[in-house]
């Protein structure tokens, strides 16, 4: 009996289970339902003023500014004629005959053979270099050219002898002829290197001492010089180019060429935005090579180009300016004119957004009378046209607007919603609104917005500044963009195809205050991505 | 890599799935006229005095959950869906797939009332995957789920353990008093398939800040894969050797009625020496966190993800090493048991199963009864929680058709009988057995039937005469037992 029992037992828990056979039945599934939630980072990066500036300054126009904050600074130079365009030494003949003396010709002609008698003529060449006066040349290139011609019936020999014409070795020039009888002879001497004294050892100028000697070789018997017999030569000076000279140049104008300054700043704000720029300048440098005063008479010309290619003149600067020459030769002197508001119109042109600052100058050289210069082969008077621009001021309205179409997506049911987190850290006095208009296709009517507050466009808060303009916090904002299923089907229902993203750039309180930027100033820029999704996917 | 990875362990199933038995014999344990109980602890003696396997074969498999813990029903509308919600709460923090193959051949004789030696030639198979929970939150509920959010999530903790192996044992109980029995086994094994994970690292991090992913590797492992076409003599000339031991004992107490048992099984090592390939990572930083692309990477003629890619790449640079050496232990097992003799043959008992597999104990519970009809029958009933669920039946039969043994046992009934799709685990061992020489244990002075040798020749010569006399347990001890310390 209680084997039994316990088999029965045993039999009854076993068959405590039941079998439905519709659990076999997997076609009754309705899908696998989902109900998570997954994300991940998106971006990550900060941004400093000066890298954000530098990025867009390939012609290295950014610069930190003695007071720490970041200066927009672009130039050009403009140079006026190099100094062998400017002085030019023109070509120099000087031409003459020489009569055999009459002693001579007596000595000469009653000489017994083998007998050598002399003769000589010493003559200053005055040279044609008006309005120059000339103390000393050292050539970097030209010839001496010397042409002879002999009426003489007896060969001879002649000797030219430059004594303030110093060759490269520090010897006189000299040039020796011998001609035979009744013929000529010439000689072109290369004088790069020569140092030309033009002074004759004293006050004077453009001159250069020449001494000629002539002998006569008695060789027979019927060699005899008639009277009237002569010697006539020929000196020239030509293609002359100096490596130095000396002396007073004149005071001839001196042009600076009309050059463009092209200001690349505000090109990503053309058209559109308020500035008010506190502290700009216009800076003019020269620099002068000259061994010469040089005085700027005019700015012409002198103005700026809008964006919309019209000119504004650039008024108010005070002229004549005078630029200082070097003392010591090889030096330079530079000269600096600052043009600020509001004597001239500065803040005009920033707040105008120029594109350009077209100028050019007219000077003359030796304002004050003559005095003694010297100038290089190089010498040159240098402009520098510069606009600078401290990072000082307000701004505002700077904004970016475009339309693109947009396919809102569909079947997406199982998405309950997406959204991206955004997190900034913001150290810049300058700020970014945003906002992505859903727009009707056909009347180009908003649909719906992302941010249904206004408050929430603020994407990017300006930090504050103190009186200064210093930035004195770090402002931080969490902003969500939410695309739910609600608004998806909103904007599939109102056939909403087209997105306008409207964004604008603005400095701290509105752009009402003046900020400074500071090379370390600097955002901030992390952002998360979510989804939502919840439902059954069907099988 | 990759590929070779999922070869491995698809290769791995595929033969485990072959001839498979569950590991955890909660039922097989309890059958009193079966030999097999040697190797579930080496002083649990059968009932017969000389078995021999003719065959022993089953199928087992268990997982942590059932397919029914993936679905939520609606009778309104008579469908279901696959619920995520549903099966992520039947898991727990770390899961289990295990599968165990064994061909078992294995004799016994009881050489004198005391000893009893027995022995097999086994081959044997384990699989041990660990899954965590933290996967299926992280792919159904998402990482920034309110729970899951800027909690390290381990979602690569795949510990996969498996091992192949010739098992040739011999061992011995002896009874040291009327009360406790000892028994050991002692193993000389050879290996011939193996996966070892020794790291299995991968976390991810959800920062709730604005979603960055910290991402954590640190992988090793190591395989030693036989051919696909090796065959059974390829199997005893591998070099990779071990040795184990299993341990036992079993105590009566109450008049012999209670019966204790307890046995350590499977402690031992294989030493892996050839074949063997190791996969790691190489890579200092085992540490990646993703913030974002930054705007150069956004920039430039790279695309932003290849470049994302090529720093995954190489902060978790999986390197290979040929013929690593390395060796690995066995799973060890434990069965305690107690059963308590409620009339002559007829027990009830309870038992727990306990296994250390990839550093974690898992345990399974039974009660159970016994049935014995003679020497015929042997038939027994236990519940018992498994996988954390309750309720599984487990059924085992023994007949003996003369020399022949017949036995089935399964440790879960309702996946062949109800419903499978409730089920966890599926197992089905069966074998047939030769086994003589059941009866009375005339000369063992603990046992009930002993007969002192001055009687004894007398009661021989008396049952002579009765021929067909049938042999009843005896309901009253002997009145001449020695006491318990006796030996």
């Amino acid at each position: 009996m209680n084997r039994i029992s316990l088999l029965s037992l045993l039999l009854l828990v076993s068959l405590t289970g039941c079998i439905k056979e519709s659990d076999f039945n997997f076609s009754k599934s309705r899908g696998i339902e989902i109900d998570g939630t997954y994300g991940t980072a998106l971006f990550n990066d900060e941004f400093t003023a000066l890298e954000m500036l530098k990025r867009y300054d390939s012609l290295n126009q950014i610069f930190i500014n003695d007071e720490g904050y970041i200066s927009y600074i672009a130039g050009q130079n403009s140079s006026s004629l190099i100094g062998n365009d400017y002085i030019v030494l023109t070509d120099q003949t000087f031409s003459n005959s020489m009569s055999i003396s009459p002693s001579v010709i007596t000595a000469f002609n009653s000489a017994s053979i083998g007998t050598s008698v002399f003769d000589s003529s010493t003559f200053d060449w005055v040279m044609n270099l008006n309005p120059y006066e000339i103390d000393s040349i050292i050539y970097k290139e030209g010839t001496l050219n010397l042409q002879l011609s002999s009426t003489l019936t007896i060969p001879v020999s002649i000797s030219f002898m430059f004594e303030s014409l110093l060759q490269p070795n520090g010897n006189s020039f000299s040039n020796n002829f011998t001609i035979p009888s009744a013929s000529s002879a010439s000689s072109n001497t290369d004088i790069s290197g020569y140092k030309a004294d033009l002074t004759l050892n004293g006050s004077n100028t453009n001159r250069l001492r020449v001494k000629m000697l002539v002998r006569l070789d008695k060789q027979s018997v019927s060699d005899n010089i008639l009277p009237g017999q002569q010697l006539n030569y020929d000196l020239n000076f030509q293609n002359q180019k100096f490596k130095r000279i000396f002396g007073y140049f004149g005071n001839e104008p001196l042009s600076i060429p009309t050059k463009n300054l092209e200001i690349g700043l505000f090109e990503l704000a053309s058209g559109q935005g308020n500035i008010v720029a506190e502290d700009p300048r216009l800076n003019l440098y020269f620099d002068n090579t000259y061994g010469m005063k040089v005085q700027i008479q005019t700015l012409s010309p002198f103005m700026a180009k809008k964006q919309d290619a019209s000119l504004i003149p650039i008024t108010g600067v005070t002229l004549p300016f005078s630029i200082e020459r070097p003392q010591n030769i090889y030096d330079s002197k530079q000269s600096k004119l600052t043009l600020k508001s509001p004597q001239v119109n500065v803040k005009q042109l920033i707040e105008s957004k120029i594109t350009e600052i077209i100028f050019g100058a007219g000077a003359k050289i030796n304002p004050d009378g003559i005095t003694k210069n010297f100038a290089l082969d190089t010498s040159r008077v240098t402009m520098t046209s510069e606009i600078e621009l401290p990072f000082y001021g307000s701004f505002k309205n700077f904004g970016f607007e475009d339309t693109s179409d947009f396919t809102p997506p569909k079947d997406a049911e199982i998405i309950e919603y997406a959204e991206i987190k955004l997190i900034v850290e913001n150290t810049l006095p300058i700020g970014l609104n945003f906002q992505i208009y859903f727009l009707d296709s056909s009347t180009n009517q908003t649909v719906d917005s992302l941010f249904k507050d206004f408050d929430q466009t603020h994407v990017i808060p300006s930090a504050n500044v103190d009186a200064n303009g210093k930035v004195i916090n770090t402002v931080h904002k969490t902003t969500f963009f939410r695309v739910n299923q609600a608004m998806l089907k909103k904007l599939n229902e109102r056939n909403a195809t087209k997105i306008r993203i409207r964004a604008e750039a603005l400095s701290f309180n509105n752009g009402n205050t003046p900020v400074k930027v500071f090379p370390d100033n600097k955002i901030v820029i992390k952002a998360g991505v979510k989804v939502k999704a919840k439902g059954i996917i069907k099988q | 890599m990759k590929k070779n990875s999922i070869k491995t362990v698809l290769a791995m199933i595929t033969l485990a799935f072959g001839v498979s038995t569950s590991a955890q014999e909660l039922t097989l344990h309890n059958m009193e006229f079966l030999g097999q109980r040697h190797s579930l602890n080496p002083a649990l003696n059968p009932l017969t005095r000389f078995y021999l396997t003719f065959y022993d074969l089953g199928m087992g498999f268990s997982n942590s959950f059932a397919v029914n813990d993936l679905r939520e029903f609606d009778n309104n509308s008579d469908s279901f869906v696959w619920s995520t919600d549903k099966f992520l709460k039947s898991m727990k923090k770390n899961n289990a797939t295990k599968l165990d193959q064994l061909i078992n051949f294995s004799f016994g004789v009881k050489v004198n009332p005391k000893l009893f030696i027995h022995g097999s030639v086994a081959e044997k198979f384990q699989f041990r995957m660990t899954y965590p929970y933290d996967l299926f939150a992280f792919l159904l509920q998402g990482n920034l789920n309110e729970e899951n959010i800027g909690k390290t999530m381990n979602i690569g903790g795949f510990r996969v353990n498996s091992t192949g192996y010739l098992d040739f044992s011999a061992g011995a109980s002896y009874q040291l008093n009327c009360n406790l029995t000892i028994g050991a086994r002692f193993k000389y094994l050879k290996g011939f398939a193996n996966i070892y994970t020794k790291e299995a690292l991968f976390n991810i991090t959800t920062n709730p800040e604005y979603y960055q992913l910290t991402f954590e590797n640190d992988l090793d492992f190591r395989t030693t894969l036989p051919d696909s076409n090796y065959s059974v003599k390829d199997l005893f000339k591998s070099k990779n050797n071990g040795m184990g031991i299993d341990l036992g004992a079993t105590y009566l107490m109450l008049d012999n009625k209670l019966l204790l048992s307890a046995s350590v099984i499977d402690l031992g090592y294989i030493n892996w020496v050839e074949g063997g390939k190791r996969y790691y990572n190489k890579s200092q930083t085992k540490t990646f966190v993703f913030k974002g692309f930054d705007e150069s990477s956004m920039s430039g003629s790279e695309d932003m993800f290849e470049k994302l890619v090529d720093t995954i790449k190489t902060t978790f640079d999986i390197e290979e090493e040929t013929s690593p050496k390395y060796r690995t232990n066995l799973i060890p097992k434990i069965y305690l048991s107690g059963s308590y003799e409620i009339f002559k043959g007829n027990r009830v008992g309870a038992m727990m199963y306990g296994e250390i597999a990839n550093k974690k104990l898992s345990t399974a519970w039974s009660v159970n009864a016994q049935l014995r009809l003679g020497r015929i029958l042997n038939l027994q009933g236990n519940v018992s929680l498994i996988n954390r669920k309750l309720g599984n039946i487990g059924l085992g039969v023994a007949a003996n058709l003369g020399p022949i043994q017949w036995w089935v046992v399964t440790n879960n009934a309702g996946f062949l009988f109800f419903n499978p799709l409730d089920t966890r685990i599926v197992h089905f061992r069966t074998g047939i057995n030769i086994a003589l020489a059941y009866g009375k244990d005339k000369k063992n002075p603990c046992s009930p039937d002993y007969i002192p040798p001055g009687e004894r020749n007398k009661k021989e010569t008396s049952r002579k005469g009765r021929k067909s006399q049938i042999i009843t347990p005896v309901e009253t001890p002997p009145t001449e037992v020695p006491p318990a310390n006796a030996n």
